[in-house]
């Protein structure tokens, strides 16, 4: 607190009173200057005083500050204004004058030079025009101001209660939030260091960020890069005709370091070969019409219209989407798998495909493309020296994803029921496919029998490790000798398959069918993929199913009410 | 004549309540990107981000 040198006049209660008013009436004008005259009416005095000691009334009050500052006229200057007293001083301790002299001190006033006899004239200064656009901004930003004044009272402000203005004027200086609050009620302190902001809130304020950015036509992204559209390397039109027929003349889709190296001649020892590389993948991607990003981060890899189908030729992608749709309820797995173990089944084997399942999805690369349709791996397969070129299909909308492109290998090596082990290379689009190496067993299994148009037993040999119990030998399901496929519209549907398979393998008694689930899960997956998971469901969840007595058993009832598909 | 609280009436240039986030700092942003000389992530451009907005915040609040 500021300690106050003057001299206060009268009885030592009204010195100290007197001295408790200056103190009240210097901190409400402390962000004024020294002469400025401060006004305090004799009402808001008298009622602080009241409330200070409650034994004084309004009127006791008032008349005590009035002896007290009528024996300080040195010090406070009295007027009466309306009916009301008001009592002014300056934060000097004078009593104010209504027009404060200058407080400069004379020196600085700039005097007339000795012997002037005329005013000095001065250059007329010619002012710039201002644009019109910044007066009718300066006009409209005035205009709330303006409003607010005209609807002041004309006459003084009332004076805010001296409590007050003493708290105002200790708490003069509003310190600033440091609390960001978000739409959603998350509150970020940036008085926080940076990276413990970033931990705490960093993919929040990123996914904001992004939308930013995305607005911003100034910016040119891929995938997760970003740069300024200026400053990135033009490509022509000429150019991406030339790349284009370069991709369709291999055959393959090409990675943006081949494109690079063959067509531009850059190398990733250059140093702007960043900038390069960013700047094909950017370019490339906005030609939606000619290129298609098909690669996984890492390994940026473009497809062109007119290239080599992957995949089989047996089923549209349409038909195998819909068929894998329950792969989109499965639950993410807790944590990504060191290498992806599969058991094959008859759908498999026989198109080539497999599934991206949860296993799968926390296992390949997820797309680094918001709206990217596939990404090209190669599976090598060391014991035959061997590589595969193989589509990721992501799901997208109600179809879920999977994997083809192996028909050739599974149909010259494997057998349903094999066990399949592919695991990560140090390059992100290339992985190993392995499996268990035997020595040749010969065995009667089921095939597709495409002239008969029937499944049929056919005596293969296989030299891969199987799991017994997926394998269709004919030792345990002769039953489906000669059986037809179903039609596409009962494929279509898992309850029908599912039945299907109850009337091909199960015991009949009484009019129901029953089967273990071990028997089911194989004959179910040759019309349709199913995982165990979802045919469980499907059994739990139909009518005309219904788990027996015994553990693992479940009993079909046709003609019984289907509540409720699967 | 006084101002009640003429320091308190004086908004701060950047007080954290008036920050919205994707606008405030953008510009600065933009220019650090662009002096960075290379293409730059998400990631690294949300840290970079931060370190603005907390920059604007604490001057303010030093000042």
């Amino acid at each position: 607190m500021e300690k106050t040198a003057l001299e206060f006049h009268g009885s030592e209660e009204e010195r100290h009173l007197a001295e408790e008013i200056f103190r009240l009436m210097a901190l409400q004008g402390a962000a004024v200057a020294l002469d400025t005259p401060i006004r305090q009416s004799l009402r808001n005095l008298a009622d602080y005083f009241c409330r200070k000691n409650p034994q004084w009334d309004q009127e006791m009050a008032a008349r005590r500050i009035e002896a007290a500052l009528g024996k300080n006229s040195h010090i406070f200057a009295r007027e009466e204004r309306e009916g009301e007293v008001i009592y002014m001083t300056t934060r000097r301790g004078n009593p104010a004058m209504a027009t404060p002299a200058p407080s400069l001190p004379p020196r600085v006033r700039h005097p007339a030079p000795e012997n002037a006899t005329a005013t000095p004239r001065r250059r007329p200064v010619r002012r710039p025009p201002m644009s019109p656009f910044w007066v009718r901004t300066a006009v409209r930003q005035m205009e709330p101001v303006r409003a607010s004044a005209v609807s002041a009272p004309p006459a003084e402000p009332t004076l805010p209660a001296v409590e007050e203005v003493a708290i105002s004027a200790v708490t003069v200086r509003e310190k600033p939030a440091t609390e960001i609050r978000l739409p959603d009620g998350t509150v970020i302190d940036l008085a926080l260091e940076t990276a413990e902001i970033f931990a705490l809130h960093g993919e929040r304020i990123g996914r904001i960020l992004k939308e930013a950015l995305e607005r911003d036509f100034r910016l040119i992204s891929f995938g997760d890069q970003w740069y300024l559209e200026e400053a990135v390397e033009h490509l022509s039109k000429g150019r991406l005709a030339e790349v284009r027929r370069y991709i369709q003349e291999e055959g393959v889709p090409l990675s943006d370091e081949t494109i690079l190296g063959d067509l531009f001649f850059k190398t990733p020892r250059d140093p702007d070969y960043g900038l390069w590389a960013f700047s094909l993948n950017a370019r490339l991607l906005r030609e939606k019409k000619d290129f298609e990003f098909v690669g996984v981060p890492g390994a940026n890899l473009w497809a062109v219209k007119g290239l080599p189908a992957i995949g089989t030729r047996l089923l549209k992608a349409s038909d195998l989407g819909q068929d894998y749709a329950f792969l989109l309820e499965e639950p993410p797995v807790p944590e990504p798998p060191a290498q992806l173990e599969h058991f094959l089944t008859f759908y498999e084997y026989r198109y080539g495909v497999l599934p991206y399942d949860a296993q799968a999805r926390a296992f390949f690369p997820p797309p680094l493309l918001e709206e990217q349709r596939s990404a090209y791996l190669t599976f090598e397969v060391p014991q035959h020296y061997e590589a595969y070129t193989v589509e990721l299909r992501y799901p997208s909308g109600n179809r879920g994803g999977w994997l083809w492109g192996l028909e050739e290998l599974f149909h010259s090596s494997l057998v349903p029921g094999a066990l399949i082990l592919i695991a990560r290379t140090e390059r992100p689009d290339v992985y190993t496919l392995q499996y268990i190496a035997t020595d040749a067993q010969e065995r009667r299994l089921l095939v597709y029998d495409e002239r008969k148009e029937r499944y049929v037993f056919d005596e293969i040999t296989f030299y891969c490790e199987v799991e017994e119990s997926l394998l269709l030998s004919e030792e345990r399901f002769g039953r489906l000798r000669n059986s037809k496929p179903l039609s596409p519209a009962q494929r279509r549907r898992p309850a029908d398959v599912v039945a299907h398979a109850f009337t091909l393998i199960g015991k009949e008694k009484d009019g129901q069918f029953r089967a273990t689930l071990e028997e089911l899960f194989p004959v179910v997956n040759i019309e349709r993929p199913f995982s165990m998971a979802f045919l469980q469901r499907v059994l739990h969840e139909v009518d005309v199913f219904r788990p027996a007595d015994e553990e693992g058993v479940y009993l079909y009832i046709p003609g019984a009410p289907e509540a409720e598909e699967a | 004549m006084i101002t009640i609280g003429y320091d308190a009436l004086r908004r701060p240039e950047v007080d954290a309540s008036q920050i919205r986030l994707g606008e405030t700092g953008l510009e600065e942003l933009i220019q650090w990107l662009r002096e960075s000389g290379q293409p730059q992530s998400l990631e690294t451009l949300t840290y970079q981000y931060i370190a603005i907005l907390r920059e604007k915040v604490l001057e303010e609040k030093e000042r």
